[in-house]
């Protein structure tokens, strides 16, 4: 019986796999307020030109530069298991497979895309970058990136964050990270609200204003500012989820795989293990692709594909995505990081080109799946990545009432051991499941009738 | 006329933060964005307490109506924020 299955390092995968040029409709670039496309040299006050070429590549494959393999070696290729134990529970012919990242040090798949993009800073001559964090994730694996490439690291903690949670602020200045409160001195931003009141707890919002002011005002342009979501090339570095769980799969000699499957918050753990099968897919292959969200705030599963106006009072650029219209205000749920407006543009195009299947799961069914995948395969998941847990359990059920013996496969995004409270309120029986009543969806998508439409394919 | 919940009412209040990551006084969310609720006030604290009767007391239509705008997609953030930036420094 083979549990977990590894990859050497000369085994991983040498290029990331970029999705951009293989939809069959091409993406649309974004929108700004005038309807005219925004440019991608918008980005450069904030990022190196390396990492914008990527963003607007059109090329498939992507060197990884060897430099980055080395690095990213300190805990990938990460291992694919097989959930024997899962399996057996649900009495299931299926065989369940799950990419378990959260073994980075950081604990979730956040360094993918850190540990590269702090690599092409240093290679641009950046000597400084700076993030916001609430919580700490980003904050982290963006501090442990800068750690491995030796580039300072400031992180804007809201100071409230700042004060109350020590252990992410403790996990950023281990790495070397100057994780400072915010609002702070540093800026004018921080400085204005200072002003206005000196005590006050700060804010995720002041905080981003913050990490991207110090970016910008930088006069020798040798400060830049790093993002670890929706991007495109975010997307690509994440993609070495997918191409090593296809090598892990070839090893074991499973020839074809049925159904795959991510949480999609901002999309970038989805799109880092289903956009290589998507390739597959659109080569030919007959899988399921399913990113899952919450059934009570439905961005992909209902909304409609449009050009959305980012706020209320359309001033903003656009960007084509799955939304549920500008004036769509989320109904009450602890649905952790799956909370966005918007997903991101890759992941909706492919929505839109019919190559994947999005699914809404109510958060009760998540977190008991989480706790059986708990019980079974002994690791306690995230509450975002229980979605996917959820969704990899109905697949198994549905082969078991098929009598297939399907092969499943998705993504373990992170642990949740930071992150508990979720599964306290479930045992205390506190989570509610509520489903967005249909006037209030159709009253949103009205809302967004009449902006302009991206190109639908002919599919 | 119904009698107003005073605005610092439920300041001492204590609720995990989902944002943020940890447990913080309600007095905290009532202000967090510019000075007024959260955004996500109502996703947190419908469970414990009437937060739409709070919200409607305390804060006019257009306050509410500002506070639960839908968050906007970090692309589109950062490209206000950038030009923000930028119009700061000219001015410097």
């Amino acid at each position: 019986m083979q549990i977990k299955v590894f990859l050497s390092e000369d085994e991983m995968p040498r290029q990331w796999y970029n999705l951009a040029p293989d939809l069959p409709t091409p993406l649309p670039p974004p929108l700004g307020p005038d309807g005219k496309p925004v440019s991608p040299d918008m980005l450069a006050p904030v990022f190196p030109m390396n990492l914008i070429e990527q963003e607007v590549s059109q090329e498939r494959w992507i060197d990884i530069p060897e430099e980055v393999l080395a690095l990213l070696y300190r805990w990938r290729p990460s291992p694919l298991h097989r959930a024997y134990a899962l399996e057996k529970y649900l009495g299931t012919p299926a065989k369940i497979y799950y990419k378990n990242e959260s073994v980075s040090p950081a604990g979730s798949h956040k360094p993918n895309t850190a540990v590269p993009q702090a690599w092409y800073n240093k290679q641009f001559g950046t000597e400084k970058l700076t993030t916001e964090t609430g919580a700490g994730q980003w904050g982290s694996a963006l501090s442990f990136a800068g750690a491995l490439v030796g580039l300072e690291v400031k992180v804007y903690m809201v100071r409230i964050s700042f004060d109350q949670k020590p252990f992410r602020k403790v996990m950023m200045q281990t790495w070397g990270g100057t994780c400072v409160p915010s609002p702070s001195p540093y800026t004018e931003a921080g400085r204005r609200i200072l002003e206005k009141d000196p005590d006050t707890p700060g804010s995720l919002g002041i905080a981003i204003s913050e990490a991207v002011e110090e970016a910008v005002s930088d006069p020798s342009g040798k400060t830049k500012y790093a993002l670890g979501s929706v991007l495109n090339h975010v997307m690509l570095h994440q993609t070495i989820i997918g191409l090593e769980t296809k090598k892990q799969l070839e090893k074991i000699g499973e020839k074809k795989v049925d159904v795959v499957i991510g949480c999609a918050g901002g999309g970038s753990n989805f799109a880092g293990l289903s956009f290589p099968f998507i390739y597959d897919k659109i080569n030919g292959a007959q899988i399921d692709i399913i990113p899952v969200e919450p059934a009570s705030c439905p961005t992909m599963t209902r909304a409609p594909y449009a050009y959305d106006f980012g706020d209320v009072a359309k001033m903003t650029p656009m960007l084509p995505m799955h939304s549920l219209g500008h004036e769509f205000v989320p109904p009450p749920i602890h649905a952790g990081g799956l909370r966005y407006h918007g997903m991101a543009p890759l992941v909706s195009g492919a929505i839109n080109d019919g190559l994947i299947t999005p699914r809404a799961i109510h958060q009760l069914e998540c977190y008991e799946a989480a706790v059986t995948f708990a019980r079974t395969e002994g690791i306690i998941v995230a509450p975002e990545t229980s979605h996917a847990v959820a969704a990899a359990i109905q697949e198994a059920k549905k082969a078991k009432e098929e009598g297939k013996e399907k092969v499943i496969l998705f993504n373990l995004s992170g642990h949740g051991l930071m992150d508990l409270l979720g599964y306290e309120k479930y045992f205390a029986g506190e989570l509610h499941d509520y489903a967005l009543p249909e006037e209030e969806l159709q009253k949103s998508i009205k809302s967004i009738e009449g902006l302009p439409k991206p190109p639908t394919s002919n599919k | 006329m119904e009698k107003k919940i005073p605005i610092d009412f439920y300041d001492n209040e204590d609720l995990y933060c989902r944002k943020l990551g940890h447990h913080l006084k309600f007095e905290y969310c009532r202000k967090e964005h510019d000075g007024l609720p959260c955004p996500k006030i109502r996703d947190c604290w419908f469970e414990k307490l009437d937060i739409d009767e709070y919200l409607t007391q305390n804060f006019k239509p257009e306050e509410i109506a500002y506070i639960f705008e839908p968050p906007k997609p970090k692309i589109t953030s950062l490209f206000e924020l950038i030009q923000k930036a930028q119009q700061a420094r000219k001015k410097q």
